[in-house]
C-alpha cells in the first residue's frame, strides 16, 4: 500500500510540474508531426495503398508517427530523474522512508500519462488531416492506452541510463538510439515489402510491434492477435527495463 | 547518545579512501560539528549517518537503529539538510513541503496542515504558492530545512548548511538552528566555517584527511592552544607601573611601546579585573582589545596545516 500512496505522491508532484515545463511536453511531438505532414505529401503518389492493403497513405504512415511521439518522449524520461539527481532531489526522498520502488513507479506513471498525451496529439492530428480510425472511438482509446504502457515500459530504458552515468548529456543522446529501430520498423513500409533480413530483425523489434498494433487497429479493425502482440510487446519491454531500473537503483546507494 | 559511531570507513570503488576510521557520539540534545577543509571526510561521514552511502566497515547507531541494518527506522528518526539544497525546481514551496509530509506517512489533511506551520515558522508563507526556482539561496535553504523537519526528527543532520548563503540569511539560519535545538532537536552538521563551528556547535570534531585528529568544546580547544590575550593602552609614563599592577591577573608580555598586555585563561572575564586592578593604581587606562585563539589555530597546531590552505589543495569532496 505504502509503495502505491507513495507512487500516487510522487506521481502527482511530476504531473504538476508537467504543464510547467512546456518544452518536455512539446518537443517529442516536433517530428512526428512535421514527419506526419510531410511524408503524408511525398508519399502519397508512391503506391503505398497497394502495399497497406487499403486506406490512404496517411492513414498508413499515421501508425508510425504515433508510435514515434512516444518513443521520442519516453527518451526524454530519464532527464527528470538526472535532474533530480542533479538539485538533491533524489538524495533528499532516499533520506526520507518513501518506497524505494514508488521513486521509479511514480515518475513512470506520469510518464505514462504524458506519452498518451503524445499518442492523443499525434492521432489527433493525423484525423484532424484526413487520417481514419476504423475501431473508431473505443480503438482510438485502445490505441493511446498500449502508447501509454508501452512508453512507460521503454522509459525505464532512459531511467536505466540516468541512474547509471547521472549524466543528463548521455542521457539525451541515448534517446537516439530509437532511431535505427524505427527505420528497420514497419513505420514506412508494410512488413512483406521488407528485405528478408529486415523481416527477420522485426521479429525482436518491439517497435513494429507497437505500430503494428496501432495500424492494425487505425486501418484493419479489431485485430486481435495483433493487438495483444502490441500489449505482450509493452510487457516483455517492462519487465526487462524496470526490474534493471531497480537494481540500478540501488546500485548507488552501495556504491 | 543519539548518534554513536565506532570505526566507521568509506572506501571508494576507486580506492579513494574518503573516511579512515571515525568514532565518536552526539548526546541528545547536543549540537556537534565535524569541522574541516573540503575533502575532509566530513560530507562521506555524514552521508553515511544519513543512510545515503553504505560504510565499507565500522558501525554507526542513530536514534537507536544501526544504519546499515535499519536504515528505514533510521531515516524516520532524522531530517536531513545537504549541501544542495534537494528541491524540485518546478513545484511550488507549499507543494514541496506538503509532499515531504506525505512521504514520512501523513494523511492529506495533516500534510496541508503541517505545511502550513512550517512554512510559516520559516517566514516563507508569502513565497508558498511560487515555484521553487524563483527562490532567493536563503529562501530554499530555509524551505529544505522545513522539508527536513515535516516529522520532527529527533536529530538534524546538516551538510554544510550555510555554504554559500549571504552573512544576512546566515545570521537567520543560525537563529533558527538554535531555536530547534532548544526546543530538544539534536544537531548534527559539518561546516568549514570556523565561526559557525565557534557559535552553533557545542563540541566539535576536527576532521582532516579522513580521521578526526582532535575532539571537544571549541572553549576546550581553543584554551589547549594558547592563552588569551588582554591588551590595555596606557599613558607612556605608566607602562611601567601597569606591568607591575596586572602581574596578579596572569603572564604579563614585554610591553610594546604603550600596550600592555596580560597572557589570561578567560580574556572576557579579565578585562572588568584588568580595569579594576588600574583603576586602584591610579592608571588611566585607553583602548582594551581581546585576542583569543580561533579554530583555525587549533587546526593547525593538529593537522600543521591552515583550513584554507588544506581548501587550496584541489579534489572536491565526495
Amino acid at each position: 500500500m505504502k509503495v502505491l500512496t507513495d507512487s500516487l505522491v510522487l506521481a502527482g508532484r511530476a504531473g504538476r510540474e508537467l504543464p510547467r515545463v512546456p518544452t518536455r511536453l512539446v518537443f517529442p511531438l516536433l517530428i512526428p508531426l512535421m514527419q506526419l505532414v510531410l511524408f503524408a505529401s511525398v508519399f502519397a503518389n508512391v503506391g503505398l495503398i497497394k502495399l497497406a492493403g487499403n486506406g490512404s497513405s496517411l492513414d498508413f504512415l499515421a501508425a508510425g508517427q504515433v508510435a514515434l511521439s512516444v518513443m521520442v518522449g519516453a527518451g526524454g524520461s530519464g532527464f527528470q530523474m538526472v535532474q533530480d539527481i542533479d538539485s538533491g532531489f533524489f538524495d533528499k526522498l532516499r533520506v526520507s522512508p518513501v518506497s524505494r520502488t514508488a521513486i521509479i513507479l511514480g515518475l513512470l506513471m506520469t510518464d505514462a500519462v504524458r506519452l498518451a498525451i503524445h499518442a492523443t496529439v499525434v492521432l489527433g492530428v493525423a484525423v484532424l488531416i484526413g487520417a481514419e480510425v476504423k475501431t473508431g472511438i473505443p480503438g482510438a482509446v485502445v490505441i493511446v492506452v498500449l502508447c501509454g504502457l508501452f512508453g512507460a515500459a521503454w522509459a525505464g530504458i532512459s531511467l536505466n541510463v540516468a541512474l547509471r552515468t547521472g549524466s543528463p548529456e548521455t542521457t539525451a543522446a541515448a534517446g537516439i538510439f530509437v532511431f535505427p529501430l524505427y527505420f528497420a520498423s514497419t513505420a514506412f513500409v508494410p512488413e512483406a515489402a521488407l528485405p528478408d533480413w529486415l523481416q527477420t530483425f522485426n521479429k525482436i523489434n518491439p517497435l513494429s510491434y507497437l505500430i503494428d498494433a496501432i495500424r492494425a487497429l487505425m486501418l484493419h479493425g479489431w485485430e486481435t492477435e495483433k493487438i495483444m502482440a502490441g500489449f505482450a510487446a509493452a510487457l516483455v519491454v517492462g519487465l526487462i527495463t524496470l526490474p534493471a531500473a531497480v537494481i540500478a537503483f540501488r546500485r548507488i546507494v552501495n556504491s | 547518545m543519539i548518534v554513536t559511531c565506532e570505526e566507521l570507513r568509506k572506501t571508494f570503488s576507486g580506492g579513494v579512501e574518503a573516511v579512515r576510521g571515525v568514532s565518536f557520539e552526539v548526546r541528545e540534545g547536543e549540537a556537534y560539528g565535524l569541522l574541516g577543509p573540503n575533502g575532509a571526510g566530513k560530507t562521506t561521514t555524514i552521508r553515511m549517518l544519513a543512510t545515503l552511502l553504505r560504510p565499507t566497515s565500522g558501525r554507526a547507531v542513530v536514534a537507536g537503529h544501526d544504519v546499515s541494518a535499519a536504515p528505514d527506522a533510521v531515516r524516520r528518526s532524522i531530517g536531513v539538510a545537504l549541501q544542495e539544497a534537494g528541491l524540485a525546481r518546478y513545484s511550488t514551496g507549499r507543494e514541496h513541503v506538503d509532499m515531504m509530509a506525505r512521504l514520512f506517512g501523513m494523511s492529506r489533511r495533516e500534510a496541508r496542515q503541517r505545511a502550513s506551520e512550517l512554512l510559516e515558522l520559516f517566514d516563507l508563507t508569502d513565497a508558498a504558492d511560487r515555484l521553487v526556482r524563483s527562490y532567493s539561496g536563503g529562501m530554499r535553504r530555509r524551505l529544505d530545512l522545513a522539508c527536513g523537519l515535516v516529522h520532527q526528527p529527533q536529530l538534524l543532520i546538516l551538510d554544510e548548511p550555510t555554504t554559500g548563503v549571504d552573512p544576512t540569511s546566515r545570521a537567520a539560519l543560525w537563529e533558527e538552528l538554535r531555536r530547534l535545538q532548544r526546543a530538544g532537536t539534536s544537531l548534527l552538521l559539518t561546516t568549514h566555517y570556523l565561526e559557525e563551528a565557534d557559535r552553533l556547535c557545542d563540541r566539535l570534531a576536527i576532521v582532516d584527511r579522513g580521521v578526526i585528529v582532535v575532539e571537544g568544546t571549541p572553549e576546550r580547544l581553543k584554551s589547549e592552544v594558547g592563552a588569551d590575550l588582554v591588551s590595555v593602552v596606557v599613558p607612556a609614563e605608566q607602562v611601567e607601573a601597569a606591568c607591575e599592577a596586572l602581574r596578579p591577573l596572569g603572564t604579563v608580555r614585554p610591553p610594546e611601546g604603550a600596550a600592555v598586555a596580560l597572557e589570561t585563561e578567560d580574556g572576557a572575564r579579565s578585562v572588568v579585573e584588568v580595569v579594576e586592578v588600574l583603576a586602584a593604581a591610579g592608571i588611566r587606562a585607553g583602548a582594551i582589545t581581546v585576542t583569543q585563539p580561533t579554530l583555525d589555530d587549533v587546526f593547525f597546531r593538529h593537522t600543521g596545516a591552515t583550513i584554507g590552505g588544506r581548501e587550496g589543495e584541489g579534489e572536491g569532496e565526495r
